[in-house]
Parts: C-alpha cells; structure tokens; sequence
C-alpha cells in the first residue's frame, strides 16, 4: 500500500521538470508599432520582425528591433525616419532589456489573460532610458504570448524633428509590442 | 521696356516657386519604393548570412535598406500576427535563417523547395549567445520572383 502510494506521487515529482526544462521562450517574428497623433499628420508604422526571449522562471524579458524592418506610406518619411530621426545605420536596434515585476500573478501553467508590470531599459537612438509599462501575458493551449504598450517622448531618446515638421509629429509616441512565443528552449 | 523685363523676372520667379512647389508636393506625398521594378543585388541566402555573421558593420553598410534577390531553400513556411507569410530560408548555419516577410501571398510554397525572393533587407537581428539563439537576416516587402 506505501509502495503504491509512493508510485502515485511520482508524477507529481516529475511535472515541475517538465515546465522548467520548457523555462524560456522566444520568437523572431514578433510585432512592434507605432503611431504618432498630431492636428496636422497622423503616423504609424509596423514592424514584424522582433526578435523577443521570455524566461518564464524568472521574468526576464527582452526583445530587439531592427530600425530599418519599419515601412511606411511614403518613402520620404521612410527616409526621414532613417536617415535624420532614428540614424538607423548608426543605431541599427532598439532593445529593451526587463523583467516583469509581478511575475507570481502569472501562471504559465493555465490559460488566461495576466496583467503585468514591465520594467527595465529601453535603448533607442543610442539612449539608454529606465522605463515601467503595463503589460498582458496570454497563456493559450501552452503558448505564451506578450503585449506592451511603451509611450515615450522623443527627446528623451534625444531624436530632434526639426521645426518645419514639428508640428506634424507628436511629441510622445505610442508604441504596441505584440510577441507569441512558438518557440521553446 | 523696363516695366517688360521686370514683367519676365516675375513670371520666371513664379514658375520656378510653383515647380519648385509641385517637386516637393510629389516628393511629399511619393509612395513606397516599387520593389519589382528596381534593380537587385544578386546572391544567395547562405552568402549573405555569412557576410552578416562575419561582419555585420561591412555587411550592413552594403546591404542594408537595399533590395536584394536571393536564392535559397525554403526551411519553414509560417504565418505572423498580421497574416503575412513569413518564408525562412536555411542558410549554412543551423538554426539561423534569412528570414522573409512577404508583401504577397506565396502560394505552393513548400519546405525544401529552391526559391528566389526580392526583397529589402533591414540588417541581422539580435541572437542570444549564451542561450544559443542564432540571429536571423531580415527581409521585409518581399515577392516571389520564381
């Protein structure tokens, strides 16, 4: 009767290294975009091409864009944004470097919505800046996915738009990151 | 005659401030590059990984932003968040990949299969040493070309 009792407790054992040897996930085809609201001009523009790791043990996250995967209506903003706003051949990435705060308000181990804090450094331009986001972490049919939104001001990125465009960009823009993990380490 | 001359500087000023005008309208409002119709740098998905992963300042000063027609094998045909068709090509190394997303949708295309694609190219993105994730050279705007 022990013996069996023993038994049944195996898998129980067992399961916790069936998650961990699952501990991060990664994708380098996630989506990140962005929209610029003024009275003159609205802007946006996408870019699915982010390479993001989640490590689901300990809530270290990160993702990289490359500058030059974002396109746009017209070819001249594309260029602006390259060459004046962004110089995406001088600072060809923008990385951001976290941890999701809350982590113990995840379960990764049942499927649900999560919300969660975001915090860590986000480098763009060159400039390194400590950000805190809100975020959601989706657990469907064991695949993990994330959703950030990072609203940040240009000049703390110290990105200059000269004045006969100014009034055509905002000055804080809004950005949407979107990754789903399909891939396990 | 004076008055006829000043009349003619006038009228040169004027055209030149509305061509000068209509340029720049046309130049504003230019749609994005037309990918089939501009000239590509030829090479093949191995090669041009191997340029990046050697030396991706050099690599990226060359190809970056520019369109490029690659020939490879197709590794995996996939699908991101906006529905477009993400084709990745094998390089020589394993588990990194020119990865492609496609402007068109890229019917009958199956693992294995020799591909050329045009595209632009936005550089290598981040691997992960320590984790052993290999960057991928990106593609993005792409058409099938056969």
């Amino acid at each position: 009767m022990k013996k069996r009792s023993l038994l049944l407790i195996i898998p129980f054992l067992i399961l916790p290294f069936i998650f961990i040897s699952a501990q991060k996930v990664y994708t380098k085809n996630g989506a990140v975009s962005f929209f610029s609201t003024s009275t003159l001009e609205n802007i946006a523009a996408s870019n699915n091409q982010v390479m993001s790791v989640l490590n689901i043990t300990t809530g270290d996250l990160q993702f990289s864009v490359l500058i030059k995967s974002f396109h746009f209506k017209k070819s001249l903003m594309e260029t602006h944004f390259n060459e004046n706003y962004l110089e995406s051949d001088k600072y060809p990435k923008a990385i951001f470097k976290g941890k999701i705060s809350n982590l113990p308000a995840v379960n990764f181990t049942a499927d649900g919505n999560y919300s969660v804090e975001v915090s860590g450094d986000l480098t763009i331009h060159g400039v390194t800046n400590k950000v805190t986001t809100p975020g959601t972490i989706t657990v469907k049919a064991g695949i993990v996915s994330a959703k950030a939104d990072f609203k940040i001001t240009l000049a703390d990125y110290k990105i200059s738009i000269p004045g006969i465009v100014k009034d055509n960009i905002a000055k804080v823009i809004d950005i949407k990151v979107s990754c789903v993990y399909d891939q396990k380490l | 005659m004076a008055s006829i001359t000043k009349k003619n500087i006038l009228v040169a000023v004027l055209l030149v401030v509305l061509s000068g005008a209509a340029v720049g309208y046309y130049l504003y409002n230019k749609g994005p590059l037309d990918v089939r119709n501009s000239a590509a740098v030829n090479t093949t998905a191995s090669s041009l990984y191997d340029e990046f992963y050697s030396d991706s300042t050099s690599a990226l000063k060359k190809y970056a932003g520019k369109v490029l027609l690659i020939k490879g094998e197709v590794k995996t045909v996939s699908v991101n968040q906006q529905k477009e068709k993400i084709i990745l090509l094998k390089t020589g190394t394993e588990d990194a990949s020119v990865n492609c997303t496609m402007e068109e949708d890229a019917k009958n295309i199956t693992a294995n299969s020799q591909v050329s694609i045009k595209g632009i190219c936005s550089g290598i993105g981040q691997g992960d040493e320590e984790l052993g994730i290999r960057a991928d050279v990106y593609l993005t705007r792409c058409i099938l070309i056969k």
